[in-house]
């Protein structure tokens, strides 16, 4: 331990008092010369013989000295320091150089690090439940459905049955929006639970306690478990709210718990109140009510996933002969692991992601690598001069290392601060459906790695110049090693290559989002608002009185001036509700056999007129038809097609539920998007709202959607519609939005993946152009001599433009080629991000290709340009 | 002469721990000693020297202190440490195997 100590105590003196120590290294070298010299005086030598004899004896000081500080092992830090001066002169000495040498490390490590700082979570970040490996989602997959549901009758059957599961459990299948209706309403969105939900999953409450058997009866009073976000904005986090009573939609309902601040629910929805589901068990399990519900399980200790769809399968087959007739065909059972169930959807655009920011960090660190190999090439001469001075190979590859970790370093720095500022900015883009993105900070595990690939970067731009050091020794300037210009020249053809695949698939989602923007959608989006109301269940209990509520509204908004037309729908498009096709009937005809999805709608009399959407033939709905008693339909173009193939749609009775009336069909409309921007159009018939109770049954039973086609904005609409709403019942929260704004929700996903992936290939494209005229620059620079010869010699100022660009589109042409042959063999990977647009598109190849040949015959000019402007005798004199 | 040709590689750490471990003593006084004990046969140049005392000093086996010669001069006095003792046992110990089994080795051929 002492002796530690000694020895860091010498180091530190030898490091830091170091003319001391040199002095004290003099002296003692000086005694034993003194002493020598008395020594050889007593032997008998004259004086100056004796001293000459002592100097002989001693040989060579000062490399004894050098030893003895080899020996204190303190040279190599010294040396560090030296090093670290000389490099930081060096760097600062060419600003050009350094500036473009980190920003295209820090682009790299900053765009690395914000990717997968936000991939890292949406694959690999451990779910809120305990042991959640073992949770598995189950339920049937169905074409109504992008997710696996669960039907009531089912769930009681399989878990009464299963033996897989230690437990499995349940909620309402999707959330619903529910008013805080005690002083200040608010609009909120509640999710029904079963039992042991929250045990099943594993989640404690952080306050109170979970619901209780008595909880869940149909007749007991509402008990409510509070989200940490609602416990925090509305109650200031107050613990006495445990035992207090809130109201929600007119309902008293107890809060017996707050919910963990990282609570989510396993199907990702956003929840504020976990309310219990309160139904009476044994008519589900008879079929009597009709429940869909997502289910959750936990499996056995040493249970696969495999194993439990194995053993749910009998019950599925069993289950499902039970079922519905529309239900039993191109359905499946589904288990898989939560994991699974929640980033499938994502995945592909990860991996894109992964992919494309490897390949971007690639391009950086080649990049860096050919500025350094350029600048160890222009400092030949130095190096040959320091070696010639004695520095050893070993001397200056430390020089050079060290000067790559510098810029190494301050890369980091600023590609820390790019990333955190590239991170904001994907947050801020990220559509709705990437909920997780919001969530993403700056991974400080990626940031080390980043670290470490920097700094083995700076390391091995340090060495490059290894590659050509073999001759610096007897290195003279006319005799070059040839090894150097060649990497440059792959690393440049890589470059282009790897900036032509991100160009090509940047390019090709840019023409997949122009189409799903500029598709028709089949209405006129413009000057329309919409405004979406969801009325309170408890106390718009009866059809009539949700009937009464939008037909005021509706009456009320049309008062307003500069108000064109009103109408109000269940759904609205480019969406709407799906409807099994082999559930309906035609009058007269046998019952239809197809298992296709169509899409319905209940609309008011405007509904066409105010969106615009084109009768095709028949009419539309009028206000007579508002008032009357007759069941009336209209169908969309694709509908009468596949029904009625070869006979005239009107006048045709239609039945769309077995124990619902017929509708008589008035009009076929034109096609309307219908299953969000991107899906095909499905058959969609329309029914109307109008004065009958039963045509506004379960359609508006969580509200509905107002359209109104006006010339106002926004800005002045809103709080006209607010206030007229309001007159009516101020106690339903409404939400004001312009068509536009609606349908750019929908489309900011593609949006997002086209920016990203347009921000790599520009990002990629940029760091291409850089590494081509560095390329260029140099060869012409190398060259200046041999222009000058040729210029004296007749040749044309164009001659010497053709000689140095025809070098530099060499490599383009390599590059590109193999850029495009990659892009081509890899686009297939996009296609399930594409609308509308092959991915070997043509068009966006040939795109890709010019705009590639012009950036990259930019990037030449410039260089050859100045080439071209060479002075011939200035050119000869340069040697 | 630098380095004695029969100095096996080491030994000269050896011949110092030894040395100095009598008393506390200056190189120039080291070298003379080892010089004088071996009967002229080892002679240790300061090339030799100093950088093996310094190495040594790093090391922790012996510690350095500046007193006035027997001259009457500032000197650097070398003497060894506890680690040094050790260290000096051990080496010991392993020349006298080193050269007794080369010793052996030589006769028998």
């Amino acid at each position: 331990m002492s002796r530690w100590l000694t020895q860091i105590r010498l180091a530190v003196r030898s490091l830091f008092r170091r003319p001391q120590v040199d002095q004290e290294l003099d002296e003692e070298f000086q005694y034993h010369l003194e002493r020598q010299i008395e020594y050889n005086l007593h032997r008998g030598l004259a004086p100056e013989e004796a001293r000459y004899a002592a100097m002989r004896e001693m040989g060579p000081i000062t490399k004894s000295k050098e030893e003895c500080r080899d020996a204190r092992r303190v040279n190599w830090m010294q040396d560090l320091a030296q090093d670290l001066c000389y490099g930081l002169r060096v760097l600062r000495k060419s600003p050009c150089f350094t500036a473009v040498a980190v920003l295209t490390l820090a682009l790299g490590i900053g765009v690395t690090t914000a990717v997968l700082s936000i991939i890292d979570p949406v694959l690999f970040r451990p779910l809120p439940y305990a042991n959640a490996d073992r949770l598995v989602s189950v339920g049937i997959k169905h074409a109504v459905e992008p997710f696996e549901f669960m039907l009531g009758s089912f769930y009681y059957y399989w878990s009464d049955h299963q033996t897989a599961f230690t437990e499995m459990t349940a909620q309402s299948a999707v959330a619903r929006p529910c008013d805080l209706t005690d002083r200040d309403p608010m609009r909120l969105t509640c999710s029904y639970v079963h039992q042991n939900f929250l045990p099943t999953l594993g989640i404690r409450p952080v306050l109170g306690s979970n619901f209780t058997a008595d909880d869940m009866l149909p007749d007991a009073p509402l008990s409510a478990l509070l989200s940490y976000q609602l416990w925090k904005t509305r109650y200031n986090e107050r613990p006495s709210i445990v035992s207090e009573v809130i109201e929600i939609d007119g309902v008293k309902a107890q809060v017996i718990a707050v919910l963990p601040q990282n609570f989510e629910m396993p199907s990702a929805q956003p929840t504020d109140l976990l309310l219990p589901r309160q139904v009476d068990v044994s008519a589900v399990r008879a079929g009597s009510v009709w429940e869909t519900m997502r289910a959750f399980a936990r499996l056995k200790s040493g249970v696969t996933v495999d194993q439990a769809r194995a053993s749910l399968e009998p019950l599925f087959k069993e289950s499902i002969r039970l079922a519905p007739p529309q239900m039993r065909s191109d359905v499946h059972l589904v288990v898989r692991s939560l994991r699974d169930r929640q980033v499938h959807d994502v995945i592909p655009v990860a991996w894109i992601m992964l992919g494309t920011v490897l390949v971007v960090l690639f391009v950086c660190c080649a990049n860096a690598g050919s500025l350094f190999l350029a600048r160890t090439a222009a400092r030949e001469q130095e190096f040959a001069i320091r070696a010639a001075l004695g520095a050893g190979k070993r001397r200056i590859l430390r020089q050079t290392v060290t000067e790559g970790l510098l810029v190494s370093f301050v890369s980091v720095v600023v590609g820390c601060i790019l990333a955190e500022a590239l991170l904001r900015t994907f947050i801020s883009l990220a559509p709705d459906g990437m909920s997780f993105l919001r969530k993403a900070t700056l991974d400080v595990r990626i940031l080390l790695a980043m670290l470490v690939v920097s700094f083995a970067c700076g390391i091995v731009c340090g060495l490059l110049p290894l590659l050509g050091l073999r001759s610096v020794a007897i290195a003279s300037r006319s005799a070059r090693p040839s090894i150097r210009p060649n990497l440059r020249r792959i690393l440049v053809v890589m470059q282009i290559a790897s900036s032509a695949v991100l160009l090509s698939g940047a390019v090709l989602l840019l023409r997949s989002l122009d189409n799903i923007e500029r598709q028709d959608i089949g209405f006129n989006s413009a000057h329309i608002l919409t405004v979406s109301a969801s009325l309170s269940l408890r106390r718009y209990n009866t059809t009539e009185k949700r009937m009464d509520f939008f037909r005021r509204v509706v009456a009320a908004l049309r008062g307003i001036p500069g108000v064109a037309s009103v109408a109000m729908t269940d759904s609205l498009p480019p969406n709407g509700a799906r409807h099994w096709y082999s559930s309906m009937a035609i009058a007269g005809k046998p019952p239809l056999s197809s298992e296709d999805i169509v899409s319905e709608r209940a609309v008011t009399p405007d509904y066409f007129n105010a969106l615009g959407i084109r009768i095709l033939r028949g009419r539309g709905f009028s206000d007579a038809d508002g008032r009357s008693t007759e069941h009336l339909m209209v169908i969309n173009q694709e509908l009468a097609t596949l029904m009625f193939p070869d006979q005239d749609p009107l006048g045709q009775q239609i039945r769309p539920d077995k124990d619902g009336p017929f509708y008589r069909v008035i009009g076929i409309a034109a096609d309307v998007r219908n299953d969000g921007l991107t899906g095909r159009t499905l058959p969609e018939y329309d029914t109307l709202l109008g004065v009958m109770p039963d045509e506004w049954t379960s359609r508006t039973i969580y509200g509905g959607t107002l359209i109104i086609r006006s010339a106002l904005s926004i800005k002045t609409a809103a709080p006209w519609i607010r206030h007229r709403v309001e007159d009516i019942d101020p106690l339903i929260p409404i939400e004001v939005q312009s068509m536009h704004a609606e349908i750019s929700t929908l489309a900011a996903r593609p949006r997002f993946e086209t920016a990203l992936l347009g921000f790599f290939a520009a990002a990629g494209l940029l760091m291409a152009s850089i590494g081509l005229y560095g390329v260029t620059a140099y060869a012409a620079a190398r060259r200046t001599n041999e222009i000058g010869i040729r210029i004296a010699l007749g040749a044309t100022r164009v001659d010497v433009l053709r000689l140095i660009m025809l070098e530099g589109l060499r490599l383009v042409l390599l590059g590109g080629a193999i850029g495009l042959v990659t892009a081509l063999s890899t686009a297939h990977v996009l296609r399930s991000l594409l609308f509308e647009v092959d991915p070997y598109d043509p068009m966006s190849f040939v795109c890709v290709a010019v705009l590639l040949a012009l950036i990259a015959i930019a990037a030449i000019f410039v260089p050859a340009m100045r080439a071209m402007r060479v002075e011939p005798m200035v050119a000869l004199r340069y040697e | 002469m630098t380095k004695p040709k029969d100095l096996v590689q080491g030994t000269l750490d050896l011949l110092i721990l030894k040395t100095v471990a009598l008393e506390p003593m200056h190189g120039w006084a080291i070298a003379e000693r080892i010089r004088q004990i071996s009967g002229e046969v080892l002679r240790v140049g300061q090339s030799a020297l100093y950088p093996a005392l310094h190495k040594l000093e790093q090391q922790g086996w012996i510690k350095s202190e500046w007193k006035l010669s027997e001259t009457n001069r500032r000197a650097k006095y070398y003497s060894l440490t506890r680690a040094g003792r050790k260290a000096l046992a051990d080496e010991a110990e392993n020349w006298e195997r080193l050269s007794a089994a080369i010793s052996a080795l030589v006769r028998a051929v």
